[in-house]
This record gives C-alpha cells, structure tokens and sequence, in this order.
C-alpha cells in the first residue's frame, strides 16, 4: 500500500441506442432469389445523436489507508505478460468480496474518500451506497463497472450490498 | 422489450511511479487494468427533459429531469472548467465531476426530483442523459 507517488487512469464510452427493425426482404437475381429474415440492428439514438466520453487520470495518496484498499480479481496466469511476481500476494479466498443483502462496509478508514472504483464479478445485481448504508442509490449489474470521484465522503461511508441472493464485488477505494 | 439501450464501457488503470525508471507503471497492489461493460435497457418513451447537449449549472443546486419519474441510469458530461457535483438524494453533493469529465451509473430506482447537480462557485455547463 506504499508507493512513491500513485496515479489513476481512468476513461468512460457511453454510447445511447435504438434498436431498429429490419424488414424481410428477398433480392431476385436471374438464377435465385435471395431471401433475408428479419432482424434488428442498434444505431445512434435519434434524439441523443451522439456518444459521449472522457479519458483522464487523478493524482491519488502514495501510501494507502491499510490493505483493504482493494480488492480484485487475480488474473489468469497466461492472460498477461505484465510484471505477475510483483503483484500484491493475495489468498485465492481474498480475491473480490463475497456480498449477502446485508449491508456490508468495504474498509472502515475514516479518511476522506478521493477515488473510488466497483465492478460487479458476481451473478446478481450489486447495489451501492456512499452514506454509511442508508441509502443505496447506485445500482450496479453483472459484469458492470462503476468509478467516481468523491466529494465530501469518507472511505468507512462506502457499503455494498447483493439485491438478492449473494454476489462479489471488486473494489478499490483511493485516498 | 425496450428499443432504446445505453452501453457503458470504462476503463481504470491505478499506477504507481517508479523513481529508477522515472515513470509510472502498473500499480503493484493491483497489478491491472479494471474494466466493466454495461447495457441498459431504458423506456422506448422518456420525458422531454431526459437529456440536453447544453445545460447551465450554478451553485444553486438544479433538477435535471424534471418529469418527475422514477430514474435507473443517469450520464453526465462536464464540458466547462468549474467543477459540477451530483446529488442522488436531493442534498448530499457526493461525487464530483471535473471539466471534460463524464460520469454515468444506473441508479436504484431514484426520483428525478431527487438528481440535482451544482457548482461550488460560478458557472459550469454540462450534458446529460437522465433516464427512465
């Protein structure tokens, strides 16, 4: 959790659709006739028009507020050709955090919140909240990933829950 | 089923610096890139307010969407140099989105009433997606 200086990437794509119809059609040519069926295709949304994106990077504390500042997902050990010795030795059992519909805190610091990141790795809907577990306003679905930066917040006021049934998120939250 | 969708992809790479090397490298607690992909179903039929290329913002806290409806996904570009901080519960200014920032969740069912964004001082102009 020491460094001598940390830096976050970070960029986002959102792409608005509409989800058009295309009709059968059947193109004649001298010796056959082509038949399609019908299908559907996703174009640019017509009101919205546009996509939208940002790619930045926050500068974050060195050192981190203790060892649960993250928790993510190991990768494959032939998915990559970065530096895997280096990486932070985790148990398989630590990897990600197992969530129930109980509320549960991601690290109990008191420290100002500056950055934080969410995925969720499990199979049911993950709903979040910034305000000690009063409120779960930030819904987060399988395979979804969600960043933020914070304003006003501490890092203890960070809770997930499962909507139901149990899931795991993959979690870092920065000072 | 919904004809309208909005798919998210971000990206987050933590790094740390390494002196001997003089540049920043794959963070060594985290060792990746973390990533998510996101599809929403939203209402083929949304209020008129739902999104706007152009919206000013001031310190005085704003509705986006002012239908009045029940909201699962919300996007917010901020396009000018002040600031703009999101409000999900009407109050609690939380997160912060800097100039050429986009922010975007789903949203656990949020009243529209209850999304509002606001500068600390001055002005600041921003896009958004607020929908049901």
């Amino acid at each position: 959790m020491s460094a001598v200086a940390r830096k976050i990437q970070y960029n986002t794509q959102v792409i608005p659709y509409n989800l058009n119809s295309i009709t059968p059609t059947s193109i004649v040519f001298e010796e056959f006739t082509k038949s399609y069926s019908s299908t559907t295709e996703n174009v640019i949304d017509s009101d919205i028009k546009k996509s939208y994106g940002c790619n930045s990077f926050i500068d974050v504390t060195a050192n981190q507020v203790n060892d649960k500042w993250f928790s993510v997902e190991a990768k494959h050990w032939d998915d990559t050709h970065e530096t895997w010795n280096l990486m932070d030795n985790k148990n398989w059992d630590e990897i990600g955090e197992d969530l129930t519909t109980s509320g549960e805190q991601l690290n109990s610091s008191s420290t100002a919140l500056v950055f934080g990141y969410f995925k969720n790795i499990g199979s049911n809907p993950i709903l979040l909240s910034n305000d000690g577990g009063s409120n779960y306003l930030f819904k987060i679905s399988v395979g979804s990933a969600l960043y933020f930066k914070a304003s006003g917040i501490n890092v203890n006021s960070i809770y997930a829950k499962s909507s139901t049934g149990t899931t795991s998120i993959e979690f870092m939250v920065a000072i | 089923m919904s004809d309208k969708k909005i798919i998210t992809k971000v990206m987050v790479h933590p790094t740390e610096y390494v002196n001997a090397q003089a540049r920043h490298y794959n963070d060594s607690d985290i060792g990746k890139r973390l990533s998510g992909k996101n599809s929403v179903d939203i209402n083929n039929s949304q209020h008129s307010s739902f999104y706007s290329s152009d919206k000013e913002v001031t310190s005085t806290g704003a509705v986006l969407n002012s239908g009045g409806v029940t909201v699962i996904y919300i996007m917010i570009k901020n396009k000018t140099n002040n600031d703009v901080f999101l409000a999900l519960d009407g109050s609690n200014y939380t997160t912060k989105i800097s100039k050429n920032d986009v922010f975007s969740s789903e949203v656990n069912s949020v009243s529209s009433a209850n999304i509002k964004v606001k500068t600390t001082s001055g002005t600041s102009n921003v896009e958004y997606i607020v929908a049901q």
